[in-house]
Order: C-alpha cells, then sequence, then structure tokens
C-alpha cells in the first residue's frame, strides 16, 4: 500500500518529502472521521433500541429512519446561548469539557481497526490506555467545582470517587490479559487470539483461543467496570436526572454540553472496542479463515484487491462485535434500576476486587499449563 | 473568586440545598428545604403552596352544580373518588337515595380509577429510581383504561360523570364486553412487571430496610391508604365503613409485615390484582345486565313495580331527576369518608337551605403522607429521599387543593 | 460464604429473567399513533368543542331559557342576548362563548332542555391570539346536515 502510495506521488512530481509526511497523517484523519460517524450514529442506535424495547418507535422524522436525528440536536446546541453564571472560575470551567473529551479522541488511535490501520503503535499500548481514560475524571471534578452549583458539586465528588473505586478491578483484569497475550502491545495481542485450540478440523477456528474462554471472569469483571467508568446506568449517579438534576453538567449549555454529551458516547464506544480488542478476538473472523479468502481465492487473482478485502472483512467483524456488545450495554440500561452511592463503592471493593484477583489466578495457572503443555 | 480570611470553623458548616419546586421527581411542585452534612440529611423542610388554587373558597361563590365539575380537579389522578365524595355528602344532606344500578356503575368506574392512579404511582417510583423502562408498560395499560373512561364519559380525565342521586350517563354498548377482555388481559401485564421488578437485586438492595414507617408514628401522623397496610395495620375503609355496594362484593385487604419501601411497593401492586377481581365480580352481578339487555327487558316488561329488577327503582340511574338551577338542599351538613388510592378522603358540606354551600372542606391523604417525611429521612443518605419520598405516594394537587 | 454465593447465582438468574421479559417486547409492534398523520377515532360521547345545532331552515334550535349560563362554572363564560319578534318568538343576537376559559366540562349540555348546545370532535383548536377563540354565533352555529348528523349520534347514545 505505501509503494501504491508513493508511486502516485512519483507520477503527480510532487517531491517524496511530503508523500512521507502525509502517509503518516491518513491513519489520524481516518481515525478523526471514524470518530465522528460513530458518535452520531451511536446517539441514533441507543435511542432506536431503547424505543424498541418500550414497544414505541423511536425517532423517525429526520431523514429516513431518523438518521440525520443527531445532526438535527448538533446543530440545535450550536445555536444556543452559552451561559455562564457571575460566580464561576471561567477558565476552569471552559476547560473542563476538553479534559474530559480530549483523552478519549487519542485513545481512538490506539485501537487496531485491521491489521495494519493502528495509528499508534506502540510497544506499551494497552498501559497508555488506561493512563489516558484516568485523565477524564479530573475533568469530571473540575467541572463539577467551577460551576459554583451545590448540585454540580456533589455530583462532581461521587464522580471521582466512583470512578477511581472501579479502575482497580478494571486494571486487574486486564492484567490477565497481559499475562495470557505476553505483551503490552495492541496488535499483538490481537494476534495472539487467533490460531483456535489446535490443528484440528473444527477447533482451529479462531473462536476457541479467543482470550473470553479461560479469562471469562475477567470479561464480566470488565464488562461491568466500563459501564461503571462511562458512568451509565446503573451505575450513573452523578448524572442522575431525578436525583441531582443532571449533576455535573448541569451548569453546562451549548457547545460545551454538547462536548459532554459526545464524550459520553465516544467514552463508550471506546470502552467497547477495548472488550472487543481483549477479550472477543479483535478483527479477527471466528471461523478458522476469512470469508473473502475461502469465497474469492478463486476469482480474483490480483493480491492487492484480495487484500483490501480482507481489510474490509477485518474491519466489518470489529464492527459487529462491538455493535454487539453496546447493544448488551442499552439492554441493561433499559433493564436496571440505579444503585446507591455506598452500595456502589461496596459493589467495587468488596465483589469486583476480589473477583478479579481470582481471575488472575485462573488465568496465570492456565498459561503455565499451556506452556508447559507445548514444550 | 477565592476566599481570602476564611474561618477554619466554618468548613464545616453544613450546606442548605432546595431540593426545589422545580425538580425531575417531586411529584409536582413540592419544595424541600434540606440540610446536608456531606450526604446525610439532618434535617428537611417541606415548603408547599406552589399548587394552590382555592378549591374550599371557589365552593363559597358556586351553586351545587357549578362547583361539581371542579370537584374533580381536587387530585386529577383519582377524580373518581374526590367527585364521590362530595357526592355523598350532598345525598346525606338532601336524603337523596341511590339507585342500585348507579352504585355499580361507581363502583366499577372507582375501582379502575385505583388501578390507574397506582399505574401512574409504579412508572413514576421506578423512574425516579432510574429504571426507565416499567414507565412504559404501565402507560400502555393505563391508556387502555383511559380509553375505556373515554368511551364511558368524554374525556380522559376529569370525567364529571357523577351527580346527586346517580351518574348521569349509562353504559355505552359493548363497553362491559371490553372491560372484561382488559381484567382477563391486565393481570398478565403485571406478571411482566413482577419479572422485572420485584425480585431484582439492585430493587431489593435500595428499597428493603428503607422509610420503615412505625405503627405509633403512622396513627400519629393520620396516615392511612397503602402507607399503613404495609406497616400491617388492618385499616381499610371499604371493609370497616362500607358505603357504595362493597358489602355485596367478595374481596380481600392485604397487609405487610415490615413498613418499609419494600413492602409498600408489594401492598400496590396486591391491591391492583384484588381491583382486577372486584371488578369482575360487579360487572357480573349489576342489576339490569347490559344496557342492550336491560332496554329490551325494561320494554318487555313494563310492570312498573318497584321491586321489578328491569324497571323499578334499582334500575334507573339517577334517583330523583333534579333541576340544576334551583336544587336546594335543606339546612344541614355532612360529613363523607371514601377509601381513595392514596388514603381516606374527607369531605365536609355545611349548607343553610340556599343554592350555594356555605362551607366544604377538603381533608386529603397526601397532607399527612408529606409531613411524616421528615421524621422517615432523618439521618439518612441523600439518596435514600428518592426511594422513601416515591413510595408514600404524594401527589401534590391533593397537598395544596 | 454460602450465603453470598446463593445471593450471587439468584441475583444474576433475576436480573436475566427481567432482561429476557423485556427483550420479547422488541418484537411486539409499536404503540405509537403517529399524529398528525393518523388521528384517534371518538365514540358519540367525546366533550371536544362547544357548538349551536339548526333546524332545517337554519334558524338556531335555542329559545334563550339561560339554564346553561346557570350551570356553567366559569361564571360569564356564555354570554346571550335575546329579544322577541313580532310572533312573541325568542330570536337571538348574539351567541358568544371564550373557548379559551372553558373547561369542557358539559353541564351546559346537560341542562339543555331542547339540545340546542352540544359538544362536537374537534379538539384542535390552537391559535395565535386569545382574542381568536372568543366564538360568536356565527362560529358557533353548525349547518343543518351537521346538526342532523350530530343530533342522530347523541340520540342513539342516552
Amino acid at each position: 500500500m505505501h509503494d501504491l502510495y508513493l508511486e502516485i506521488f512519483n507520477k503527480l512530481g510532487i517531491p517524496t518529502i511530503f508523500a512521507e509526511i502525509t502517509w503518516t497523517v491518513i491513519p489520524f484523519i481516518f481515525v478523526a472521521i471514524l470518530l465522528i460517524l460513530v458518535v452520531i450514529f451511536l446517539v441514533l442506535m441507543e435511542r432506536k433500541v431503547l424505543a424498541w424495547l418500550t414497544v414505541r418507535k423511536g425517532p423517525n422524522r429526520v431523514g429516513p429512519f431518523g438518521f440525520f436525528q443527531t445532526i438535527a440536536d448538533a446543530i440545535k446546541l450550536l445555536c444556543k446561548e452559552d451561559i455562564m453564571s457571575k460566580d464561576t472560575n471561567k477558565i476552569l470551567f471552559t476547560l473542563a469539557p476538553m479534559i474530559v473529551f480530549a483523552p478519549i479522541m487519542v485513545i481512538y488511535g490506539l485501537i487496531p481497526f485491521t491489521e495494519k490501520l493502528v495509528a499508534i503503535n506502540l510497544a506499551a499500548g494497552l498501559f497508555l490506555v488506561f493512563a489516558l481514560s484516568s485523565i477524564t475524571t479530573v475533568g469530571i471534578v473540575l467541572a463539577g467545582w467551577s460551576s459554583n452549583n451545590k448540585y454540580s458539586l456533589l455530583g462532581g465528588m461521587r464522580s471521582a470517587a466512583q470512578a477511581i473505586s472501579y479502575e482497580i478491578p478494571l486494571i486487574i483484569a486486564v492484567l490477565s490479559i497481559a499475562v495470557l497475550a505476553g505483551t503490552l502491545n495492541l496488535p499483538d495481542i490481537v494476534a495472539a487470539q487467533a490460531g483456535g485450540a489446535s490443528d484440528e478440523i473444527f477447533l482451529n477456528w479462531n473462536i476457541f483461543s479467543w482470550n473470553i474462554i479461560p479469562a471469562f471472569i475477567g470479561f464480566v469483571v470488565f464488562f461491568i467496570c466500563s459501564i461503571a467508568e462511562v458512568n451509565r446506568i446503573p451505575f450513573d449517579l452523578p448524572e442522575a436526572e431525578s436525583e441531582l438534576v443532571s449533576g455535573y453538567n448541569t451548569e453546562y449549555s451549548g457547545m460545551k454540553f454538547a462536548l459532554f454529551f459526545l464524550a459520553e458516547y465516544a467514552a463508550m464506544f471506546i470502552m467497547s472496542v477495548l472488550i472487543v480488542t481483549l477479550f472477543l478476538g479483535g478483527y479477527l473472523s471466528p471461523f478458522n479463515d476469512y470469508l473473502s479468502i475461502t469465497l474469492f481465492q478463486n476469482v480474483i487473482h490480483n493480491q492487492t484487491i484480495l487484500d483490501v478485502f480482507v481489510h474490509i472483512e477485518q474491519g466489518f467483524w470489529l464492527v459487529a462485535k462491538t455493535y454487539f456488545v453496546i447493544f448488551m450495554i442499552i439492554w441493561i440500561r433499559a433493564t436496571l434500576p440505579r444503585l446507591r452511592a455506598d452500595q456502589l463503592m461496596s459493589f467495587a471493593w468488596k465483589f469486583l476486587l476480589p473477583l478479579s484477583l481470582v481471575n488472575l489466578t485462573i488465568v496465570a495457572v492456565f498459561k503455565y499449563i499451556v506452556t508447559l503443555a507445548q514444550t | 473568586m477565592p476566599v481570602k480570611n476564611y474561618n477554619k470553623s466554618e468548613l464545616n458548616k453544613e450546606m442548605i440545598i432546595n431540593v426545589g419546586p422545580q425538580h425531575p421527581s417531586t411529584h409536582g411542585v413540592l419544595r424541600l428545604v434540606m440540610t446536608l452534612n456531606g450526604e446525610v440529611i439532618k434535617d428537611t423542610k417541606p415548603v408547599i403552596g406552589y399548587l394552590h388554587r382555592g378549591m374550599e373558597k371557589l365552593a363559597e361563590s358556586r351553586n351545587y352544580f357549578q362547583y361539581l365539575p371542579m370537584v374533580d380537579r381536587v387530585d386529577y389522578l383519582s377524580s373518581f373518588f374526590c367527585s364521590a365524595a362530595f357526592c355523598y355528602a350532598v345525598e346525606s344532606i338532601a336524603e337523596l337515595k341511590v339507585p342500585k344500578r348507579a352504585e355499580y356503575i361507581r363502583l366499577i368506574t372507582m375501582e379502575f380509577n385505583r388501578i390507574a392512579s397506582h399505574l401512574m404511582w409504579v412508572a413514576s417510583f421506578l423512574l425516579d429510581l432510574g429504571a426507565t423502562t416499567p414507565m412504559f408498560y404501565a402507560f400502555r395499560e393505563r391508556e387502555d383504561i383511559v380509553k375505556l373512561f373515554e368511551d364511558l364519559t368524554g374525556q380522559r380525565m376529569m370525567y364529571n360523570f357523577y351527580t346527586f342521586g346517580g351518574v348521569k350517563k349509562d353504559l355505552p354498548e359493548g363497553w362491559m364486553t371490553k372491560a372484561l377482555d382488559l381484567c382477563k388481559s391486565m393481570p398478565k401485564m403485571f406478571d411482566e412487571y413482577e419479572a422485572i421488578i420485584t425480585k431484582n437485586p439492585i430493587f431489593m438492595e435500595r428499597t428493603k430496610g428503607v422509610g420503615v414507617l412505625s405503627q405509633e408514628m403512622a396513627v400519629d401522623y393520620a396516615i392511612t391508604g397503602a402507607n399503613i397496610r404495609a406497616s400491617a395495620i388492618d385499616f381499610d375503609l371499604r371493609k370497616t365503613n362500607p358505603y357504595s355496594v362493597y358489602n355485596e362484593i367478595d374481596f380481600k385487604t392485604h397487609l405487610a409485615q415490615n413498613g418499609d419501601s419494600y413492602d409498600r411497593y408489594r401492598v400496590r401492586i396486591a391491591e391492583m390484582r384484588e381491583s382486577v377481581k372486584i371488578i369482575e365480580q360487579a360487572l357480573k352481578q349489576i342489576p339490569g345486565g347490559t344496557p342492550e339487555k336491560l332496554k329490551v327487558k325494561s320494554v318487555n316488561c313494563g310492570c312498573k313495580n318497584e321491586d321489578c329488577e328491569f324497571c323499578g327503582f334499582d334500575a334507573q340511574l339517577v334517583g330523583k331527576k333534579l333541576n340544576a338551577a334551583v336544587f336546594k338542599p335543606p339546612a344541614g351538613e355532612a360529613v363523607s369518608m371514601i377509601e381513595a388510592p392514596r388514603g381516606v378522603i374527607t369531605c365536609y358540606v355545611l349548607s343553610d337551605g340556599t343554592n350555594k354551600p356555605v362551607r366544604v372542606k377538603w381533608r386529603t391523604p397526601s397532607f399527612s403522607s408529606v409531613q411524616v417525611l421528615p421524621e422517615l429521612i432523618k439521618g439518612k443518605n441523600y439518596s435514600d429521599l428518592m426511594p422513601i419520598f416515591g413510595s408514600l405516594d404524594v401527589v401534590l394537587p391533593e397537598v395544596d387543593r | 460464604m454460602k450465603i453470598v454465593f446463593n445471593k450471587t447465582v439468584s441475583g444474576i438468574i433475576e436480573i436475566a429473567r427481567g432482561m429476557f421479559t423485556i427483550f420479547k417486547h422488541a418484537f411486539r409492534p409499536a404503540i405509537t399513533l403517529e399524529y398528525p398523520e393518523k388521528k384517534d377515532i371518538f365514540s358519540s360521547r367525546i366533550r371536544g368543542r362547544l357548538a349551536l345545532t339548526t333546524n332545517e331552515s337554519g334558524n338556531l334550535d335555542c329559545i334563550g331559557c339561560m339554564s346553561c349560563t346557570k350551570v356553567c362554572p366559569c361564571g360569564d363564560l356564555i354570554q346571550i342576548d335575546t329579544s322577541k319578534d313580532e310572533n312573541n318568538k325568542p330570536v337571538i343576537n348574539n351567541f358568544t362563548i371564550d373557548l379559551g376559559r372553558c373547561i369542557s366540562c358539559g353541564n351546559c349540555t346537560q341542562a339543555c332542555p331542547k339540545q340546542a348546545i352540544i359538544m362536537t370532535d374537534e379538539y384542535e383548536l390552537a391559535d395565535y391570539s386569545r382574542g381568536a377563540l372568543v366564538f360568536d354565533k356565527e362560529k358557533l352555529k353548525l349547518s343543518p346536515e351537521k346538526s342532523a348528523e350530530w343530533r342522530d349520534k347523541k340520540a342513539r347514545d342516552v
């Protein structure tokens, strides 16, 4: 692909230095466009799925099946007045939504979407992902404090306590994945889940080597903690509508509120993509080989076009699995009531933390047995 | 702006917060001035009066028939009960007898209204706790009941259907079949709510042991209705002082032992199921049967005998046809008590022989329930406000009138 | 330890049962009524906007007895202005109702001895000013055909 790109530049007569610079920028542009598209679709999907689960129809007036509803919402929020109370700290008030939104954008660049399409390929990618996602807590506390409103302060404090408590089982569950894969590099973690359990006819499907099978308890713990990190029901006490009138984002209006709103959905997508990458095999297909290869192998003989097809299929598998996980998250939102603040804390410290340690033990034993069996 | 010279002891001051009149969950416009110490509630002061419409003063300048549509609006979620309270009081002063068919129609409509009011309570209680779907399911059932009422009276709320001495119109054709079909399908819907909510571990954690109403406190604050039955006090006006034709129907009252929010929820769900059984019995026992049958049989019978089932007094709709402009009950006073969904509604009417009442006084159950809120919530977490307040079933038009 | 395990397992089972109950609803038809393309159908007892009926020759059925004004809860909502013509029959010069203040209780329709004032099924009365909702005799009058139709409907349903 790189050679093709250089060839185009050569034909047009532009020096190769520009080709090198722009080649590295293309993945970032791709990631930014993906972010916008994903969030637009996700807001609509949540409203539609919630409506179907409650025997209603979701938005269906703006565009066919309501596709342009999010754009209408964004335009409405853009045109609103930007209200700031008299006694707020204006710098911090404006800075808080940016602190919440910016790290999530960076995490989008770390995820391997297909085999070759990863914007930032670091040796310690997994570590950086969780370091970045902890910065958003600072933004929420800033938002709560700088609003000069007692409700927002309560919301910000609760959110900080919740985020810190639920990060610990999260990290320990992720630690077990690092044990299984032997590396912290995200593309390598996905590649380590290929191959199946053995070489026989049925067991060489990829699905048997996904990380969910040895680390099932870790999957459950990670799933629950990721819902808590994103502040969704049943853990959405910081922004509970009936108790705190929307918590830390009570005083925000216009584009700043839109940033908070989009940050929540972007974070939800990122957490789902992480679940899929770490536990469900990322872009790998559950069968033993890619469908495009088996279907089109004898028809298309040009290797580059076959590669393009394989890449598109990998993207499709990633997106399908991610939206399945997002559907589970929305389904849980529709069913369960909210947890109280102290019950939330005791659930994290007394139940999830021991469970994640048990998971780590099981995974370590499993990995030891597998390494022994392979030598 | 940063505060420069602050006193260290002032840092531990308590925070006074306003759960203001505009709030998504105070079930109306109620203001609670709360003193919080961190997350623990020290004191609460409810401030009422934001929905005061002067219902009792309005009665002094209107005659009885002009006041009757306004009575529905004392509590618009249980408007048949308020209407019944006023009608029974005036019928007691004017000594009007109500025929049995009218009493049965009143009973059926009152019990359907009880189910609709409890469904509204389920929807808002669970929405406060964070479960967003039972609200839509409850409103789907309520829509069926409200459509029945629209066929019967012409409006979906504020029915203006009872009159002094009976009801204004007969049941329309096909109404009884629709009502019976609805009674058959409703228990299945209640089973669905129970599957989603009743044994849900998060719901049980949130409501069990929270807001325990002891028996002494309940009797001291004059709390009635499902709130007191959840504290194991067997007080149901339909059994102790039966009005209407409740003594001819066979039903049970449901009690619970602990008196916490979870028990109040269980008692109301059980009351909904019991109301369905009451309606089915009443639909079978109504004198005269369906309106088509009544019309045909009364034409064929024509005996004009007082005790005849089809053309006697008990098959009428109104005891005595009154002239609205000149209705003057004799001087006297009367009190009537009705078991409404939230408690006991009492209506006191004083008349002096003219066509306008001198004084109408309403005693509504939510007024007492709001007064017990500061006691129940002292020393508890701020997040316990919603389960406790929601389970008391307080509706602001009743509090403020 | 055993208690914690039992509580966890029963908790998971109950949550799963709730989730499947909700999931079944995704396959049922939606109960949304897409207004304004689809509207509701009402019975004949519906209490919509007030209207005055006319007989075949186009005159109002109203005889000017003022019973409706005596039972209206809203005080001076209904204003009727009558006079007598040469045969000593009542003639209605003006009949004004402020529909913005009407509470649709139906007392006037019940009190009228001639069924001259009825409630139709129109409810979409929104307008840009309050004065536009004060209807006078011409706006309240129904045509003779519609009057006959409504009178039939209301008579069939006593």
